[in-house]
């Protein structure tokens, strides 16, 4: 899982930085919140699946990179336009315990605040539904974690993979509100859990 | 029928010119009502995500099995006899019975005539004789321990003790007996002295410490510190199955004693060790008829909840000896009053 995470990085790594390099580069710094109600499976290989109920609050500072420049949502709509993000993750998780499994047990509750580096694809597509400018947004992370066993003094940390997708209305000048549908898989202990969820947020873009 | 046909557009064209159907499209095209509108649909979708996934509570299945040992009277008169581990072992077997266990009960008190009750070879045969059908297993002991100087290494004391290592019951031995029964949910619950050793934090690290002075639990900002180590030890774990492994809970930790009443001395007697007090007041009803440890309200008190339950009263109690669980994914039921 390493290996891919790394070479699936380093590929969006080197698009990013040659797109940053390029003259016609227009970059545009973006600090986006948001939170959810989150759903989390977890399993081991001699455990059933069992589901935990909690939340998820993160926040993402990027730079998109344009390849042309964007027209500002204040004079209409503009074209279409693709860009490259590169930022930060940092976001704070608490899930509860899982529901009990027939064989009498479950998966304990875990609160971990995790950060990591961010990088993703999308595309501004002004005048679809409204004049101001929406975007759509395909962001990874690979995501180191300190957790905590809730109720006990255990400490851990994991890493996880992070994958989301977005979609943001603008609908004011810098301002957007959106909703994505972000899903990570943690490697914790020798079980996995899958982390999913609607997300809410709200973001600005500078 | 064209002069229907043309009537028909004449009414829709006047209904469009209509005023206040243009109000009404101006309106939805006014900014604060899209973003009242998009508002409105993510706080659906959120409220949704709720329910998307309810939670399934099984109903358990599979025999429950405990052997539960208290030794208050020692052979060798060389060992301080104790006064209330047949006490802790008799109300913690009361408690499993009642909620659905199988109890093999294993007393030493000194009014037995023969004193040849809870020893070494009879802890073994009954660990070793534990049901192959059994899907949860728990051992429960109060008795003396013996240790204080590996954060590894500690013994249970069984009756028979002479004063040789040997005739003690060690980690590496009782983790043998373990491996061989084949129940999938294991729990080992120790209130003796130094029971710390036998609890593993495998991939986790303990805040608090073996040797608990009241105040050298290790803060967040302390415990982020061994980030590193920690996701070292994350990894370790990821192929070592460890949650097949028993779930330990100790009274103690590794270079502490746990404490019972001197009732010599001691004005306000629980009549039990400290530690099983607490325990056994986990699973107590409140007036509302709720299991006292119950944090979650589920009906369902798990070993993290009666371990969070005891450590939190003997923390604020202001013993110098804390509980320590065990690290890894997984939690079990104790007491079960769902059908109650």
């Amino acid at each position: 899982m390493g290996k891919t995470r790394n070479t699936a990085l380093a590929g969006l790594l080197l698009v990013l930085f040659s797109v940053a390099v390029s003259e016609k580069t227009y970059a545009s710094p973006q600090i986006d919140a948001g939170a959810m109600y989150a759903s989390a499976w977890t399993w081991t290989s001699n455990s059933s699946m069992a589901r935990h109920s909690g939340f998820e609050a993160s926040i993402n500072m990027r730079w998109l990179f344009f390849g042309k420049p964007v027209k500002n949502s204040s004079s209409g709509p503009g074209q279409s336009s693709l860009f490259f993000s590169a930022g930060i993750l940092l976001q704070f998780l608490d899930m509860g315990a899982s529901n009990w499994l027939a064989d009498g047990s479950r998966y304990r509750a875990w609160n971990a605040l995790g950060m990591g580096p961010e990088a993703g694809i999308g595309m501004v597509l002004p005048g679809i539904l409204q004049e101001r400018r929406q975007t759509f947004f395909l962001a990874i992370a690979p995501i180191a974690n300190f957790s905590k066993y809730t109720s006990t003094t255990l400490y851990n940390a994991y890493w996880s993979g992070f994958l989301r997708l977005s979609w943001e209305a603008e609908f004011a000048n810098h301002w957007a509100v959106g909703i994505s549908l972000p899903v990570e898989i943690a490697g914790r202990s020798d079980g996995t859990s899958v982390i999913a969820g609607i997300r809410a947020g709200l973001s600005y873009a500078f | 029928m064209r002069s229907e046909i043309k009537t028909m557009e004449q009414r829709l064209h006047k209904h469009m010119k209509a005023p206040g159907s243009l109000r009404a499209s101006s309106r939805l095209r006014s900014p604060a009502w899209r973003v009242a509108l998009l508002s409105a649909a993510i706080l659906a979708l959120l409220l949704a995500g709720c329910e998307l996934f309810p939670s399934n509570a099984s109903v358990f299945s599979g025999k429950k099995y405990a052997i539960v040992i208290g030794i208050n009277d020692y052979i060798d008169p060389g060992i301080n006899d104790l006064n209330y581990c047949v006490a802790d072992a008799n109300s913690i077997a009361t408690m499993l019975t009642a909620a659905g266990w199988e109890v093999q009960l294993i007393t030493a008190e000194s009014s037995k005539s023969t004193k040849q009750y809870a020893t070494k070879s009879e802890i073994e045969n009954a660990l070793a004789n534990v049901p192959g059908d059994a899907a949860s297993f728990l051992l429960y002991y109060s008795g003396h321990g013996s240790g204080g100087h590996d954060p590894d290494r500690a013994y249970l004391v069984p009756s028979d003790y002479n004063g040789y290592a040997t005739t003690m019951i060690s980690t590496d031995e009782l983790a043998s007996m373990f491996a061989v029964i084949s129940a999938k949910n294991k729990t080992i619950i120790l209130d003796s002295c130094y029971s710390g050793a036998f609890v593993d934090s495998r991939e986790s690290l303990d805040a608090v410490p073996g040797f608990y002075t009241g105040s050298n639990i290790a803060s967040y900002f302390e415990m982020f510190r061994k980030f590193g180590n920690l996701l070292a030890r994350n990894e370790q774990y990821s192929s070592a199955n460890s949650s097949a492994l028993p779930l330990v809970i100790s009274a103690a930790g590794w270079a502490e004693e746990s404490l019972e009443p001197d009732p010599a001395t001691t004005s306000n007697n629980v009549g039990h060790g400290y530690f099983t007090y607490y325990l056994l007041e986990a699973a107590s009803k409140d007036a509302n008829s709720r299991m006292k440890g119950d944090a979650d309200g589920d009906n369902v008190l798990s070993c993290l909840e009666a371990y969070s339950y005891a450590k939190t009263a003997l923390e604020s109690s202001g013993y110098d000896f804390l509980p320590h669980i065990s690290g890894g994914l997984r939690d079990f039921a104790l007491i079960d009053n769902r059908g109650n």
